[in-house]
C-alpha cells in the first residue's frame, strides 16, 4: 500500500530540500553583501543597489536578508524532523514566508520603485516551498488505499484463517 | 448462501470503514487546512504591523528652530572657515588631495556625503592634510543635471560644498522632478553668504556646463563606471583609484587610504 503516496512524498521532499538550498544561497549572497557593505552584482541600472540602501532594507535593526536567511535555515531543518508536526511547521514557515515576501515585493514596486531581482528570485523561491510544502502537510498517509488494488480480498479474511 | 450473505456483510463493512476512512481523513485535513489558515492570517497580521511601523517613522531629518531646511546650521559650521574655490575645499598646499565623482542623486553618494565626509573633514581637511575636490557626473537622470548646475554655479562663489551637502541631506525621491527651481532656492538659501539669484543666473553660462563636461570624461577616462568613485593622491602627483569597484566608503578605510598617502607624501 501507499507506494504511489510514499513516491509522491519523497518527491515533494526533495523539491523542498532544493528550493530551501536555493533559498539559502539567495539570502546568503545578500546578508554578505548587505555586512562588507557591497553592492549586489545586478542586471537591471541600480535597482538592488536602491533596495538595498533604501530604509526599508532593514526591520526592527535587523537586516531582511538576514530574516530570510534565518527562516530558509529553520525551514530546511524542519524538512529533516520526521512527523506530522513538523510537516505544518515547514508549511506554516513557508506560508509566514511568502505573505513576507509579499509585502516586500510590493516595496519595491510601489515604494521603493526599484527592482532586485535577486529579491524577486527568493520570494519566487518562497512561493514554490509555500506550495509544495501545503500540499505535502494535507496530504494524509494512506489516502490511496482507495485505489482498487489496494482494497483488501475476501481472501484475506480473518474469519477464513484458522484460529 | 450463508457465504454469499457473509461475503455482502464484509463488503458491507469494508465500505463502511472505508467510508470512516475517508471521513475521518477528510476531517484531519479540514483540521490542518484550518492551522495553516490561522498561520496564513496570524502572518499576515505581523506584516501589516511591521508595514505600519516602518512607513510611520520616516528617517528624513526634520529642520531645526531657525533653520530653512534640515542640517543647514551644521552644514553652514562645517565649513567655516576652511578655504574653498571652485570645485575644491581644504588648504590648496595640502599635501594630499581626493577627488569624489558623485551624482546627486545618488544614494550611496548621499550616505557617502552625510556619513564620512563629516568626518574626513574634521580630521584631515581642517588640520591643512587633505584637500578635496568634487567632480559632478550626472548620470541617472534630468534633476541629477539641475542639481549639479546649480552646484557649480555656487562653486563660482565658492560655496560649492556647503551646497552639495544640503542637496544630499535633502535629496528626494529619484528622479521624481523634485529638482525644481524652488527646491534650489531653497538649498541655496539655507547656504550662508550664497547671493541665489546670482547662483540662478550663472546656471546658464557656458563655463559650468564646460565643466560638468570635463568632470564626466574624467569619470570615464578614469574607468568608473558607479558613484561614488574617488581618486587619491599626492597634490599634483599620480592619483589612484581609492577603494574597488562596489566597496562602500567608511570612516575608517577612507582615513587608511588618506594615512597611507600621507605617510608616503613625508
Amino acid at each position: 500500500m501507499g507506494d504511489r503516496t510514499d513516491r509522491t512524498d519523497r518527491m515533494l521532499h526533495r523539491a523542498l530540500v532544493v528550493l530551501a538550498l536555493v533559498g539559502i544561497g539567495i539570502a546568503s549572497y545578500l546578508t554578505y553583501v548587505h555586512y562588507e557593505g557591497l553592492s549586489p552584482i545586478c542586471a537591471v541600472g541600480h535597482g538592488c543597489e536602491r533596495v538595498q540602501a533604501s530604509r526599508y532594507a532593514k526591520v526592527g535593526g535587523v537586516p531582511v536578508p538576514l530574516i530570510g536567511l534565518v527562516g530558509y535555515v529553520a525551514i530546511l531543518i524542519s524538512l529533516f524532523v520526521r512527523g506530522e508536526v513538523a510537516r505544518l511547521a515547514t508549511a506554516g514557515m513557508a506560508i509566514g514566508g511568502f505573505a513576507f515576501s509579499v509585502y516586500l515585493t510590493s516595496l519595491e514596486l510601489f515604494e521603493i520603485h526599484a527592482i532586485c531581482q535577486w529579491c524577486v528570485g527568493s520570494a519566487i523561491v518562497m512561493t514554490a516551498i509555500a506550495v509544495l510544502a501545503t500540499i505535502r502537510a494535507l496530504r494524509i498517509p494512506g489516502e490511496d488505499l482507495t485505489e482498487p488494488e489496494d482494497l483488501p480480498t475476501p481472501m484475506g479474511d480473518p474469519e477464513g484463517e484458522p484460529a | 448462501m450463508a457465504d454469499s450473505s457473509d461475503t455482502r456483510k464484509e463488503r458491507r463493512a469494508t465500505a463502511r470503514a472505508e467510508r470512516d476512512r475517508v471521513a475521518e481523513a477528510a476531517q484531519t485535513r479540514r483540521q490542518r487546512l484550518w492551522i495553516l489558515g490561522g498561520v496564513l492570517a496570524l502572518a499576515v497580521v505581523v506584516v501589516a504591523v511591521i508595514a505600519i511601523a516602518s512607513s510611520g517613522g520616516d528617517d528624513k531629518p526634520t529642520a531645526k528652530k531657525g533653520e530653512i531646511i534640515p542640517g543647514q546650521i551644521e552644514t553652514n559650521a562645517r565649513f567655516a572657515g576652511i578655504p574653498q574655490r571652485g570645485i575644491t575645499v581644504g588648504d590648496p598646499d595640502a599635501p594630499v588631495t581626493l577627488v569624489e565623482f558623485a551624482d546627486l542623486q545618488c544614494p550611496f553618494c548621499r550616505d557617502y556625503s552625510t556619513n564620512v565626509m563629516p568626518t574626513i573633514v574634521d580630521r584631515y581637511v581642517r588640520t591643512g592634510k587633505l584637500k578635496m575636490e568634487f567632480r559632478n557626473v550626472s548620470f541617472i537622470g534630468n534633476d541629477s543635471l539641475r542639481g549639479a548646475q546649480m552646484a557649480a554655479a555656487a562653486g563660482l562663489q565658492n560655496k560649492l560644498w556647503q551646497y552639495i551637502d544640503l542637496f544630499y541631506l535633502n535629496q528626494g525621491e529619484e528622479n521624481s522632478g523634485y529638482v525644481s527651481d524652488e527646491f534650489l532656492t531653497r538649498i541655496g538659501r539655507a547656504v550662508r553668504g550664497l547671493d541665489v539669484q546670482q547662483a540662478m543666473d550663472d546656471r546658464a553660462l557656458p563655463s559650468i556646463q564646460r565643466g560638468l563636461t570635463e568632470a564626466q570624461t574624467e569619470w570615464t577616462v578614469a574607468g568608473f563606471s558607479g558613484t561614488p568613485a574617488f581618486l587619491l593622491g599626492p597634490t599634483g602627483g599620480r592619483m589612484e583609484a581609492m577603494l574597488g569597484e562596489g566597496v562602500a566608503p567608511t570612516a575608517d578605510n577612507v582615513s587608511q587610504a588618506i594615512e597611507a598617502k600621507l605617510t608616503a607624501a613625508r
